[in-house]
């Protein structure tokens, strides 16, 4: 079996389970509409105009939405590694370790597979963002499809990594969810880097500017609103060139745990 | 009938204790989650506090501390909801419902498994409210326990609720979370009324009359936020979401458990 | 057995998970296009072994060969070999069978057109069709079971290994497997059974390793099994009349025995021989023999001699 043909066939593992989920995806769908129209709207409406001088003249509510986008792009991706944890859980690894195909090829493909599924997962809530910024431009909506699709990979790499290093899906609850938490918090998905500046706590504002969640929300805020630029500590080029190592150099680490290091056994 | 009623109390006791024991297994979780709720307020002090219009919101960390208050308890007696649809999955219902023990206790016994929990997570919030707003008079604590209750009971039903109206799955889990972020966006814990007046206009009231705002109301009038609060109108609206949801709980937990 | 080559060869093989010695130091072989069946209690390393015949566990040390490829050094080699059946089945609640075959089907070589042909003929054969679409949670532990033995069907694979086939599986369609699992033999695949039932043992395979806390007790076909039992054989002889004193001391040559009223039973090694001689004996010292019954042990009986053990213990 060639190798493309074996990443796509692995990858369709992902996507098969997301066919199942349509329900799921509606309501996700529902609550994310929920959160952009009510929640975002509301929360912007109590924030004082001053803020625009720290969001480079654009609007809170469409710096907030952008936020919200890239935390759902993190949470879902984080969501499919956590779908990875629990095929360790009944014993899916076992199955996917004995099949007919390489490792590596193995570990490109389930990255790979999630990273799609995230990204359908998460279309109709781009659409939505998109609809309410008033974006109808082909070339931004593609690009940052890509920029999620980069981002996304690296995310799930990541998750990998933890799960097969814990081989504990209780350990990994705590372990991703701590780091989740925290990725978010300390990232400008809701507060524009100048306000975080502004608190004067250098090791907070130092995680904020290394955070890739930062660098994926601020690269999309370019890609709609470039007078962003402005106040973002990098250009849209070494922001995706920021987002693009971070994924590859994960998926690297996670290919050769696969290759390496991995074996059954042992979570329970 | 007295040694009835205390037979159904001993039951649901008993049942509850389950709940409450797989609570503190997931001590992890949970203490991440107090930390996180912590780091929140910590951010919402440091840096969102600057950037809400002061007009509106004159200090936003006392006015965000009783919506934490209450999406403490709100959150750990959903958590309920979750264990029973994994159950399902799981077909341990089969093992509850063969239980020798009456079907209200076994209901009762959960709900009360998802208040006991809300009030377990919410004591440290509780004394994180008092440290920044002050102790409330001795009445005012009695209405903030009366609410708290009102609430998990509203919650830890509702959830049992959702889990248990489809043996479709994946159904569920989405229910649940659509649910759940309803209470949590449409509510007045993060913005002021004000602020759902000019962002829903005619739909607003569906937010004033959510559990969640009577409770925050009812929090923010004990910890002085507010001056004044329609207490009637809260308490009762709490009282029948609370009667409301049990009554639908055990419907709908035991026609699903037992068809 | 001789002219066959070997299919799988374990040398020396160890698995320790931290400071557990799973199997210990197991060497055995398997021929091509044999059904072996592993037999132990739980826990006794069956499964451990079988893992790593599929290269889904590492040995510690030792190694194991399939087709002369090394399971630790050419893991993807040996994959290609091997197709498993796992103990319980791999799937998570939401999942359909019908996807997973048909994925299952595309994983291991099958175009998309020729990947549904096979699913669908594995179904009807395995009478999963009409289960096609439900939820995994929506199926008995038995149709579970069929799915994972389904995917070894539609892989056709050199080596199948397949870990408790039938265990949940209800008896009619218990033996509808075994034709199945004998058919694929017939077709070329070597078959690999783990198993503590010991009638599917009988049934099915013909040369047996009995494992137990991790290291190999016996192996052989089953009547080398039975007959490796000192005086397993029971001779039973009903019989008219008295036993002369002067026939006891013969009997006693050839095993322990018992008598009641008219009925005699004779503990000896193989039973099928001895059973002339000694009729021959009673006949010669004036007894009337009515009825002659010659029982073999069971693999259990075969089992609890061995280890000490009763087979299925927990």
């Amino acid at each position: 079996m060639g190798s493309l043909r074996t990443l796509l066939v692995i990858a369709l593992w992902d996507l098969m389970k997301l066919k199942n989920q349509k329900v799921f995806i509606a309501m996700r769908f529902a609550w994310f509409t929920i959160q952009i129209l009510v929640f975002a709207r509301a929360v912007s409406y109590i924030v004082s105009q001053v803020v625009l001088q720290y969001t480079g003249g654009v609007e809170y509510y469409y710096f907030y939405i952008l936020g919200v986008y890239t935390t759902l792009l993190y949470s879902t991706s984080i969501a499919r590694g956590y779908m990875i944890a629990d095929e360790f859980d009944d014993g899916i690894v076992e199955y996917h370790l004995s099949l007919p195909i390489r490792r590596n090829l193995l570990a490109v493909g389930r990255v790979l597979g999630s990273s799609i599924s995230t990204i359908i997962f998460t279309i109709p809530m781009m659409l939505v963002v998109y609809y309410v910024l008033g974006v109808c431009n082909v070339v931004i909506v593609l690009v940052s499809l890509l920029s999620a699709f980069v981002f996304s990979m690296g995310i799930v790499s990541f998750v990998i990594l933890i799960v097969f290093s814990m081989k504990s899906t209780d350990l990994t609850d705590i372990v991703v969810g701590a780091i989740d938490s925290l990725l978010v918090r300390l990232s400008t998905v809701f507060y524009p880097l100048p306000v975080i500046a502004a608190t004067g706590i250098a090791s907070y504002y130092v995680a904020a500017v290394l955070n890739p969640i930062s660098h994926a929300s601020d690269f999309l805020r370019i890609l709609v609103f470039p007078e962003y630029h402005l106040i973002a500590p990098y250009g849209p080029v070494a922001l995706i060139l920021y987002i693009t190592g971070f994924s590859m150099g994960l998926l690297i680490l996670a290919i050769e745990y696969y290759e390496k290091r991995l074996e059954a056994g042992g979570w329970r | 009938m007295s040694v009835r009623i205390s037979g159904f109390i001993r039951e649901a006791y008993v049942v509850s204790l389950r709940d409450l024991r797989r609570f503190w297994q997931n001590i992890y979780w949970l203490a991440g989650q107090v930390a996180m709720n912590i780091a929140d307020l910590v951010i919402f002090g440091l840096i969102f506090r600057g950037l809400v219009n002061p007009q509106l919101i004159p200090d936003y960390i006392r006015f965000i501390t009783p919506g934490v208050l209450c999406l403490s308890i709100f959150i750990s007696a959903f958590t309920i909801g979750r264990e029973v649809g994994v159950e399902l999955r799981r077909e341990v219902t089969h093992y509850l419902v063969s239980l020798p023990i009456s079907r209200s206790a076994l209901v009762a016994g959960r709900i009360l498994g998802g208040v006991l929990r809300g009030f377990i997570y919410q004591s440290g919030f509780i004394i994180l409210a008092v440290l920044i707003m002050g102790s409330p008079t001795t009445e005012k604590w009695v209405l903030t326990i009366t609410a708290s209750t009102l609430l998990a009971a509203t919650m830890s039903s509702l959830s049992i609720t959702v889990s248990t109206v489809t043996r479709d799955f994946n159904l569920q889990a989405a229910i649940r979370s659509l649910v759940y972020f309803m209470f949590f966006f449409v509510s007045n814990v993060f913005y002021p009324e004000k602020a759902l007046q000019a962002r829903l206009g005619s739909a607003a009231p569906i937010a004033y009359y959510s559990p969640v705002s009577m409770t925050v109301s009812i929090y923010r009038y004990c910890f002085g936020y507010l001056q004044s609060v329609d207490l009637f109108f809260n308490l009762t609206g709490l009282t029948a979401w609370c009667l409301i949801s049990i009554l639908l709980a055990y419907r709908l937990y035991i026609r699903n458990l037992t068809r | 057995m001789g002219m066959k080559g070997k299919a799988i060869e374990i040398v020396g093989f160890t698995k320790k998970f931290g400071d557990f010695t799973a199997v210990d130091n197991l060497s055995l072989d398997i021929y091509e296009n044999e059904i072996f069946g592993l037999l132990g209690p739980n826990g006794s390393g069956k499964t451990t072994t079988l893992l790593t015949i599929a290269t889904v566990y590492k040995p510690t040390s030792g190694d194991i060969y399939v087709f002369g490829h090394s399971a630790s050094r050419e893991d993807y080699e040996v994959r290609k070999l091997v197709g498993i059946a796992f103990q319980e089945p791999k799937a998570m609640w939401i999942d359909k069978p019908i996807d997973l075959l048909n994925w299952h089907a595309r994983v291991v070589g099958y175009s998309g057109d020729e990947a549904k042909r096979v699913v669908r003929e594995v179904m009807e054969l395995l009478g999963l069709w009409e289960h096609r679409n439900k939820y995994f949670y929506q199926l008995s532990g038995g149709t579970r079971k069929k799915v994972e033995l389904a995917k070894v069907l539609i892989q056709k694979p050199r080596v199948a290994i397949l870990d408790e086939p039938t265990a949940q599986v209800d008896v009619l369609s218990k033996h509808a497997l075994w034709d199945v699992i004998k058919k694929l033999r017939d077709e070329g695949t070597t078959i690999l059974i783990a198993t503590n039932d010991m009638f599917e043992a009988e049934r099915v395979c013909e040369r047996i390793a009995i494992i137990y806390k991790g290291r190999l007790r016996a192996l052989g076909t089953i009547e080398e099994l039975k007959d490796s039992i000192p005086r397993g054989d029971v001779i039973e002889i009903q019989f008219d009349g008295l036993l002369p004193e002067s026939l006891r001391s013969e009997l006693e040559a050839y095993g322990r025995f018992e008598l009641r009223s008219n009925a005699l039973t004779i503990y000896v090694e193989k039973g099928e021989e001895k059973v002339i001689d000694i009729v021959d004996l009673l006949k010669g010292g004036g007894v009337r023999v009515k009825k002659i019954m010659v029982k073999e042990p069971s693999l259990d009986d075969v089992f609890t001699y061995l280890t000490g053990a009763k087979l299925r213990e927990e």
